[in-house]
């Protein structure tokens, strides 16, 4: 007879100091875990979840406003200076990365509805439903460091008024004038109390404007008549539109392909348009189940994020027809009025500014 | 030209001892390559033949490392038994077994005596290392296997039918008189489901972290122990049953009822999966192969059948009864009846079962059940429980969906069901390929005046025409059809309030 039977003595697998290695023993034998697929299939599926959970791309809110934010701006020329204004007509400067007010102007008397900040970031320009136009100075970069200005405040340089209000306000980049959108689109220098130029193509309100970033006599705006104009500033006249079915709510130019544009239209849809050939849109960015509220570009041009009544934002990429992430949160509110898009470093940052 | 050959040679030529261990490593490798792999000659696809030819790499890749590894992770082997001369295997008794043994070994042989609360019937943890037995009087216990330490054990003062233990050794259910209970390690009771009724088995499944149980009246419950959600209620309809085994390959239970019918249930369908007429008299004893493809029942006509699953096909029947049937991990059955027990093996590994091992008990002795240790013939003790790894269990989770006869199913592509429709030019080249078919059948000549031009090919015609018949009927239905469809999408178009306005259409 010959018999073998397995014989493991506890001596043989405990250590016997506390520094020896403890021996590791592992049987692969498939047998003895069944169900390996769905196994690996749920842990792939919990550890996507877990990545979601675990993302975070809140990063934080700024509590100050007393009103709802009703526009945002970001200063060219300092990575953490962000503007807000809000409907009570209060304005103010942030420092992102402590999270405080730098600086907060008396603003407006109504709420405010646009803000813009000169390509050289001296000077903010402001404008509201009180139907005027104020610049401010904005503090030095090296003044703003400093902890005791949180409350500093500071006069106008200049207040136009003129004669409706105002709906929303871009700088050129690389020159002195700024255009307002309204009943006509004004275009104004910062050193004259009366717009220099004024264009207007039916008697629609226009709800946003935006300067090409390439070249800076072109414009685009969209209208509560559905529709995008593209404005020359040398011409006399509005240079082309385009009718589509729904309203646009907002527009941004891709930085890195001036010729290129996306509108955020009312039908749950963005759309991407070449500047030279307005007959069709290049691309069509679909995603979000209501109205999109607004539209900025990253500083990439690679992609934007957009903002809708559904309660969401989401991240697209300038080509893709699916969007790449989405955020939504509880606290997020239905009417959200601005984006703007953040790159710090390498890391893409999205801060979001809905009623504070 | 000899050159070449010289070469061809002296590549395939090895040491004797690296060969040895080559074709000692080709047997392992087996064991880990899961299935056969992909036949790429019938491929026609480059692309698709050149990715499956990366994976298969990847796949016999994989498998050899985890039979390199296995020399160190996996030290010992399996244990045996051998005759020599005229000797049987099954006529050696344990006493000389037990001599023969190292003196460690020889310690795993006891009896623990328990002669008045009994018939005893006795759960494993995963790791083999806990035991519960509970006694049909009410006694309860846990005892630690490695150096057996009774943990705790209570009396319940009622009938006691089943006992398992939930994914750790710290939670067993009992199966009780009127209820089964959750209890924990220290014997306080925790949960009692009083949903399941008066259960006669109980079963655990791990992986899905569900209880299931079959009561008095035949209904089958599976209840999520995490969470405490009922999965499901069915009622098996098959008449009394007191046999469950899960099988541990697909998580399918398998239960046998006193008509000889075994039925196989997962928690989502209401129905059996399987219904099969296994025995002439009511089942007794049911087990299942780990590798999920054998099955062995016994009925109380005095018949052990093994079943290959795949087909569903008797193998073989073996004589005798058996009231409790258990396979151990390395596929070994063992079968107990009255203070007999035995256990077949299939030395030869054709799935050809003989009597391997036989052992009787003291008389008066009444098996209730025979349980394989886990790992106690392979290596593979688990240790080292933490909260973190228990969290980790609870990651790993499998959704009742899972469970299903053919669980390589999940992470394929479901195949489309009906064939699709054919478009209107293959339609139409059908048509014409069969009207060419009658067109060039020559007719026969007939008699003279039935032979005439004009009749042949009024004949022709007749003939083209039946030929499309078929066709075009099938077509006019499908416009009937779809006119019809149009029709019912335009009355429904209008809200109910508006369609007394719309405008009646003459028809």
């Amino acid at each position: 007879m010959k018999v073998k039977v397995i014989s493991r003595s506890t001596d043989e697998f405990t250590r016997e100091r506390s520094q020896d290695l403890q021996r590791v023993y592992h049987n692969y034998d498939p047998t003895l875990r069944p169900q390996e697929k769905a196994v690996e299939y749920v842990r792939a599926l919990n550890a996507a979840k877990l990545e979601k959970i675990f993302a975070r791309p809140f990063i934080g809110a700024m509590d100050g406003h007393t009103d709802g934010v009703s526009c945002m701006a970001k200063n060219p020329n300092y990575l953490k200076g962000l503007f807000s204004g809000s409907m009570d007509g209060d304005i103010r400067l942030w420092d992102i990365a402590n999270r405080k007010t730098v600086c907060q102007y008396p603003g407006h008397q109504g709420a405010v509805r646009g803000l813009t900040v000169s390509t050289d970031g001296r000077i903010l320009v402001s404008c509201g439903t009180d139907s005027t136009v104020r610049l401010w100075n904005v503090p030095v970069a090296t003044l703003t460091e400093s902890d005791d200005s949180s409350d500093n405040s500071a006069e106008p340089l200049a207040v136009y008024v003129w004669k409706n209000a105002f709906w929303a306000v871009d700088h050129q980049w690389d020159g002195d004038l700024f255009a307002t959108s309204g009943a006509q689109v004004d275009i104004w220098n910062h050193n004259r109390s009366q717009p220099v130029n004024s264009f207007q193509w039916g008697t629609e309100t226009v709800i946003s404007v935006k300067f090409n970033p390439g070249e800076p006599n072109v414009l685009a705006t969209t209208a509560s008549d559905r529709s995008i104009v593209l404005y020359d500033l040398r011409m006399s006249s509005p240079a082309r539109k385009v009718i589509m079915r729904t309203k646009c709510n907002s527009i941004s130019w891709n930085p890195m392909e001036p010729m290129n544009f996306t509108v955020a239209n009312e039908d749950c849809n963005c759309y991407s348009y070449d500047a030279r050939k307005l007959d069709e849109a290049k691309y069509v960015h679909m995603g979000h189940e209501s109205a999109v509220m607004d539209i900025d570009y990253s500083p990439t041009g690679r992609e934007f994020v957009t903002g809708s009544y559904d309660r969401t934002i989401r991240i697209f990429q300038y080509n893709g027809g699916r969007s790449r992430e989405i955020y939504h949160t509880k606290r997020m509110q239905r009417f959200l009025h601005s984006l703007v898009y953040f790159i710090y470093l390498i890391s893409s940052v999205l801060i979001e500014t809905w009623f504070l | 030209m000899g050159a070449k050959e010289e070469n061809g040679v002296r590549e395939n030529i090895l040491p004797p001892i690296e060969q040895e261990i080559s074709d000692e490593l080709d047997t392992k490798v087996k064991k880990y390559l899961r299935g056969e792999g992909a036949n790429l000659e019938v491929l026609q696809d480059k692309k698709l033949k050149g990715q499956l030819a990366v994976r298969e790499e990847l796949f016999g890749k994989s498998a050899k490392a985890a039979a390199k590894v296995e020399k160190w992770l996996l030290p010992s082997e399996g244990g045996y038994l051998e005759a020599e001369g005229i000797e049987k295997t099954w006529r050696i008794k344990q006493e000389s077994i037990a001599r023969e043994v190292d003196i460690l070994s020889s310690r795993n042989q006891y009896d623990i005596v328990l002669p008045e609360l009994g018939p005893y019937t006795m759960d494993f943890t995963a790791s083999g290392r806990y035991m519960a037995a509970a006694g049909r009087k009410g006694h309860l216990a846990i005892v630690d296997m490695k150096n057996m330490n009774l943990i705790k054990e209570i009396q319940v003062r009622e009938t006691v039918r089943d006992v398992v233990f939930l994914h750790n050794e710290l939670f067993f259910a009992a199966a009780q008189k009127k209820y089964p209970y959750i209890y924990n390690r220290d014997g306080t009771e925790l949960h009692c489901l009083k949903e399941h009724g008066a259960v006669l088995k109980l079963q655990f499944l791990r992986n899905h972290f569900l209880l299931a149980s079959i009561n008095k009246s035949g209904h089958l419950h599976y209840q999520d122990v995490t969470m405490g959600e009922m999965v499901g209620n069915f009622r098996t309809g098959l008449g009394h049953s007191d046999v469950m085994q899960v099988n541990p390959f697909n998580g399918v239970i398998a239960l046998g009822h006193s008509s000889g019918t075994v039925s196989m249930w997962k928690p989502t369908t209401s129905a059996p999966l399987i219904k099969m007429l296994s025995h002439q008299g009511p089942i007794s004893a049911l087990a299942f192969h780990p590798n999920g493809h054998l099955m062995a029942t016994s009925g109380k006509e005095r018949k052990i059948k093994i079943w290959d699953l795949r087909k569903f096909e008797v193998l073989q029947t073996l004589p005798g009864h058996a009231k409790t049937l258990d396979f151990s991990q390395k596929g070994l059955l063992a079968s107990g009846t009255g203070s007999f027990v035995q256990i077949f093996g299939d030395l030869s590994g054709s799935q050809n079962y003989s009597r391997y091992m036989g052992h009787s008990m003291a008389k008066g002795y009444q098996i209730g059940k025979v349980l394989f240790r886990p790992y106690e013939d392979v290596l593979g003790i688990g240790h080292s429980t933490g909260e973190r790894r228990k969290f980790a269990l609870f990651l790993t989770k499998l959704p009742p969906e899972t469970i299903m006869l053919d669980p390589s199913k999940i992470g394929t592509v479901r195949q489309a069901r009906k064939k699709e429709k054919p478009t209107k030019e293959e339609r139409e080249a059908e048509m014409e390929a069969a009207v060419e078919d009658v067109k060039s059948i020559t007719m026969k000549k007939k008699t003279k005046g039935r032979n005439k031009p004009s009749k042949k090919a009024k004949k022709k015609q007749e003939v083209v025409v039946k030929a499309k018949r078929p066709f075009l009927e099938q077509q006019m239905k499908e416009q009937a059809l779809s006119k019809k469809k149009q029709k019912t999408s335009e009355d429904v178009e209008l809200p109910s309030s508006l369609q007394r306005f719309a405008r009646k259409k003459t028809t």
